[in-house]
């Protein structure tokens, strides 16, 4: 055989730098095991691995970043035949999900450190996690979106069941896994049915078959977008397939469920918003109803129930369903909201890590003190965690002049222009609502006498709700930049 | 397809069992003589000639045995479990090329059960289905000792899988190097065929002179897949009194000893034909009579495969069984990364001969 | 009818046998073989699609390699242990069966009021390459169209190597169940 015929295989146009933040992750992530098998660093050195590699792949986003908006040596834009977009939105998706690892590791610094041998691994997960994430954000076809969600899923189910020393952790980790791979199947069968209603696995090919053919008899189509929707809203926790979440958020160890709930919250959306926004937008019609349907049910479901919780992780866990909600009402607008979605997504995910930090450094090294009660008089305890961690709820409560009345009135104004009035209305009740259980939380650690010891929160907490606090306060009073570089944020 | 067409598949099929269930009585009588040389002993001696009859009595003998079924096995499972072990072995047999192929005025005929363009892929399956066999015979016979047998016999089979097939991707792309060849093929048949021929006049086209590192691990893979000595720690008499087959008896212990036997004859003959040239071999075309010129590809093979099998009855007469970690040990810390490492190199190799330097 | 739907009717029942056999025997034995036999039947119908690469993969990798495992695993664990079928919500089937009841009724008149447009051969390319050799154009694919998604998976694996060291390679020193 000669050269000639040996290239009969038509060779895909690679982009390295396309894929250069994934690629630097997963590296990173083999180095890391290799490394700590072979010279058994201190497991600071570890974190610090991590760091540096999740540092590297901000970088190299940044540096694509440039490319993709000048155009400069991007010979296509769906390189890997097709395989992946080369677009803001993978690339915001990329900050967004970068920024949330980097606090992760941050907050989970007490982890890696009890994790005894097996930091290396924890280490290594968290940046598998990230890179199947960003995978599932930049991908531009159905079969690359499931193997990234499958990717970050596996990561976060053992990361759920990390600390065996507990035996709810175990528990967290075999319903996360349960539901989470019941959920994944969903997914892909939805794919399946996408295939074989369009014959196409791109989302672009999907797009453009829907845009091309007048489909007379849609109902495999629409059945394949359902079980997309409801693989993909149960990745977001959006009611009513939210029902794992407070459980695997009580059990998950407290270092990096802040990690998890984010990351997989970023993946999803960016999933659920590239396929119904670039794949589906001819079927709008038909699946804006459910959408909305699912939306108001979040936050009416997660921000009620969120009310009567006496455990803080279960009360994010809810607030976190309401979230979905709101974050969804963004999606109702087709292609108009990305730019809000993206905002939103991006504050509330580096709220929510702060928020677990703080969750954490309070329960202590056994992990076990997450009731409302153990926050009674957080403020003479702790006046720090206790206030960083007031201005993150009031943030999450979304109350003018925090980032967070900014997003929730993107997303709202979104789904108003876009005529789901009722949404809208419903939103803003169930927002009034949550804000009462952030108030709540508020109260109890300033209003309440103090219960129990001060436990020092760790260096690295006091740096993630710093930094939480300060995006929360900076994007509240001056959201320009960031609406900006959202704003630029748009699919392909 | 027409009649004749039917008739000689059929005439195939049930030629590859004749001559599978031959070598078996020839093979067992062959162990028990080969063995006894090996200890000093004479061996069978009183049916037949030098004993070679002993099988056959044995063979009637446990045929008429009564077949003693515990109280507590799994009827259904219990039952199956021994059609497990010979199907899959059979079907290995089946797919093995027994000779050149020839025609009969118009039609070839291929001494072959079935010629698979995934054959080599079939082979691998069907061998990983026979441990099913060993698994659900030890859990259904509701005893420890098969059970415990069968448990080895899952790792052990899982463990050396690996090792085999990493092993005969090599024989594959080597396969692509074949003048004229466009890429490797995973064709028995045509796997053989690429192994005709000569390099330089002398020296055979055989798979084994480039190829030696993959035989070794693929021949020992082979004797571990047949849970033959060195790797029979799955019916290790002393400590598991037998075990997966402890509770059968009877027939159904006979067609677990069949399934062995045809396994050690059709790996030596898989081996034979991947790596030894199968049947290829001087014919003499026009020289001789044109039917022993047919014949005697068969022949090439069966002294080929012979040389293999008197392998297996020599390690087993010579080497003492492996211990459980010893052969964990061996299997994924010696065999895997081995082949790993083979695999590697000879692509670089295979790939660099066949395309050049990449950056020519 | 020809052969192809014979097989197809024939190896997709026995699938749902094997399928309904995986969640309702009461031996975690008898579910693995259940489970199986669905990967066999799978298989046959893939060999009838000619598919023979995808065919004999399906028999090594799950069949061969996770079946066993499974199998493996269940008998190391001991399958003695009865399940313990008491239910702690009162009802609970009965109301999950409703809804899935509803669930799929609702699924069925979806696609049956809309009805079913199948794309077939959807990407325009012939089914006749697959008899040419199929080990030869997944080969193609898999280093064209699918190289990415096919690196991506060596992701995967990592993902699950490490995950299950993490997760076995625990020493439980101070096992404290809460």
């Amino acid at each position: 055989m000669t050269l000639a015929q040996a290239t009969m295989i038509d060779p895909p146009v690679v982009s390295w730098l396309g894929i250069a933040p994934e690629l630097v992750l997963g590296v990173g992530a083999a180095l890391v095991l290799l490394i700590e098998v072979q010279w058994k660093p201190s497991r600071t050195a570890i974190a610090w691995a991590g760091g540096a590699a999740v540092i590297a792949a901000a970088l190299l986003s940044v540096l694509l970043h440039a490319r993709i908006e000048s155009g400069d040596g991007i010979s296509t834009f769906l390189p890997f035949a097709g395989m992946i977009a080369l677009d803001g939105f993978g690339v915001f998706a990329r900050y967004v999900l970068l920024a949330v690892a980097g606090l992760g590791l941050l907050a989970a610094q007490r982890m890696v450190q009890e994790a005894g041998t097996r930091a290396a691994e924890m280490v290594a997960l968290m940046l598998l996690a990230t890179a199947g994430f960003s995978l599932m954000a930049i991908s531009a076809n159905l079969i690359l979106t499931f193997l990234g969600l499958e990717i970050g899923s596996i990561s976060l189910y053992v990361l759920a069941g990390y600390v065996r020393e507990r035996g709810n952790s175990d528990e967290a980790a075999i319903k996360y896994f349960l539901l989470g791979s019941f959920a994944s199947a969903v997914f892909v069968y939805g794919v399946a049915l996408v295939f074989a209603g369009t014959g196409n696995f791109s989302i672009q090919g999907v797009h453009d078959y829907l845009d091309g053919v007048v489909v007379f008899e849609p109902g495999v189509i629409l059945l394949g977008l359902a079980l997309l929707v409801v693989g993909l809203t149960f990745k977001v926790t959006a009611a009513p397939f939210h029902s794992w979440a407070p459980d695997v958020y009580q059990g998950a160890p407290a270092g990096v469920v802040g990690f998890m709930a984010a990351i997989a919250k970023i993946g999803g959306f960016a999933g659920l918003v590239r396929i119904l926004v670039s794949a589906f937008p001819d079927l709008a019609g038909d699946w804006a109803p459910v959408v909305a349907a699912i939306a108001a049910v979040s936050m009416v479901v997660g921000s009620v129930l969120a009310i009567v919780q006496d455990d803080i992780r279960r009360l994010l866990a809810y607030s976190g369903v309401a979230h979905a909600g709101f974050i969804l009402t963004g999606v109702l607008s087709g292609g108009e909201g990305t730019a809000e979605i993206w905002f939103y997504l991006a504050i509330y995910a580096v709220q929510l890590v702060a928020a677990f930090a703080v969750v954490a450094a309070v329960s202590g090294p056994s992990g076990s003190r997450s009731a409302l009660s153990d926050y009674a008089g957080l403020a003479q305890r702790q006046p720090f965690l206790a206030a960083t961690f007031a201005v993150i709820l009031l943030g999450m409560g979304g109350i003018p002049l925090t980032a967070g009345f900014v997003a929730k009135f993107g997303v709202f104004s979104d789904a108003w222009a876009a005529g789901h009035e009722w949404v809208v209305i419903v939103g803003v009740l169930a927002s009034v609502v949550a804000f009462f259980l952030y108030l709540r939380v508020i109260v109890t650690m300033y209003m309440d006498e103090p219960a129990g010891e001060a436990a020092a929160a760790p260096l690295g907490v006091r740096w993630v709700t710093s930094v939480a606090v300060v995006v929360t306060l900076l994007f509240g009073v001056f959201p320009g930049p960031l609406l900006d570089l959202a704003g630029r944020a748009l699919p392909l | 397809m027409d009649g004749i067409d039917v008739l000689i598949a059929a005439l195939r099929v049930v030629g590859v069992f004749a001559l599978v269930l031959l070598a078996t009585i020839i093979n067992v009588w062959a162990e028990r003589k080969i063995v006894a040389d090996f200890q000093n002993r004479l061996g069978p001696m009183r049916a037949g000639p030098y004993g070679i009859l002993q099988t056959l009595a044995d063979a009637f003998k446990l045929m008429f045995k009564e077949a003693v079924i515990p109280r507590n096995v799994e009827r259904l499972v219990y039952h199956a479990a021994p059609f497990l072990a010979v199907v899959p072995a059979l079907l290995i047999a089946m797919n093995i090329p027994w000779g050149r192929p020839f025609t009969i005025g118009e039609r070839e005929i291929l001494l072959q059960g079935a010629d698979l363009n995934v054959g080599l892929l079939f082979i691998l399956a069907c061998s990983s289905m026979a441990v099913y066999a060993v698994v659900l015979a030890g859990w259904s016979s509701g005893s420890k000792y098969p059970l415990l047998g069968g448990i080895r016999g899952t790792a052990q089979a899982i463990s050396y899988e690996a090792a085999m097939g990493l092993a005969l991707v090599s024989v594959v792309m080597f396969s692509a190097t074949y003048p004229g060849a466009e890429g490797g093929t995973l064709s028995l048949a045509e796997i053989v065929e690429r192994q005709a021929g000569t390099w330089g006049g002398i020296v055979p086209r055989w798979n084994i002179i480039p190829l030696i590192p993959a035989f070794v691990i693929f021949f020992i893979a082979a004797i571990a897949e047949t849970n033959r000595a060195p790797f029979d720690l799955v019916e290790a008499e002393q400590e598991l009194t037998g075990g997966y087959f402890t509770e059968y008896s009877g027939i159904r212990w006979a067609m677990f000893f069949l399934a062995e036997y045809i396994n050690i004859f059709s790996m030596s003959a898989l081996t034979a034909t991947l790596f030894l040239g199968g049947w290829n071999g001087p014919t003499w075309d026009g020289v001789l009579p044109a039917w022993i010129s047919a014949i005697l590809p068969t022949v090439w093979l069966f002294l080929k495969t012979y040389v293999l099998v008197f392998i297996f009855f020599w390690i087993r007469a010579t080497l003492p069984r492996f211990r459980y970690d010893q052969l964990m040990q061996l299997g994924w810390k010696r065999l895997i990364p081995g082949a790993v490492l083979w695999l590697i190199l000879s692509t670089v190799v295979i790939g660099f001969r066949q395309f050049g330097a990449p950056w020519s | 009818m020809t052969v192809e739907v014979v097989i197809f009717v024939l190896m997709g029942l026995t699938a749902l046998g094997g399928a309904i056999t995986v969640v309702m025997a009461r031996n975690p034995v008898y579910s693995g073989l259940g489970l199986l036999g669905t990967m066999l039947s799978l298989a046959v119908i893939y060999v009838s699609q000619l598919a023979h690469f995808v065919a004999a993969i399906q028999v090594i990798v799950y069949a061969g390699a996770v079946m066993t495992l499974f199998l493996f695993v269940i008998m190391m664990i001991g399958v003695d242990v009865a399940e313990d079928t008491a239910e702690n919500l009162p009802r609970q089937r009965l109301v999950v069966g409703v809804l899935a009841a509803a669930v799929v009724g609702f699924a069925v008149y979806l696609g049956v009021s809309q009805g079913f447009d199948w794309v077939p051969a959807a990407s325009g390319e012939p089914v006749a390459e697959a008899t040419n050799g199929t080990v030869q154009a997944i080969g193609e694919r898999l280093f064209s169209t699918w190289v990415l998604a096919f690196e991506a998976t060596a992701l995967l694996l990592t993902v699950a190597a490490a995950g299950a060291i993490a997760l076995a390679y625990f020493r439980r020193r101070r096992a404290v169940r809460e």
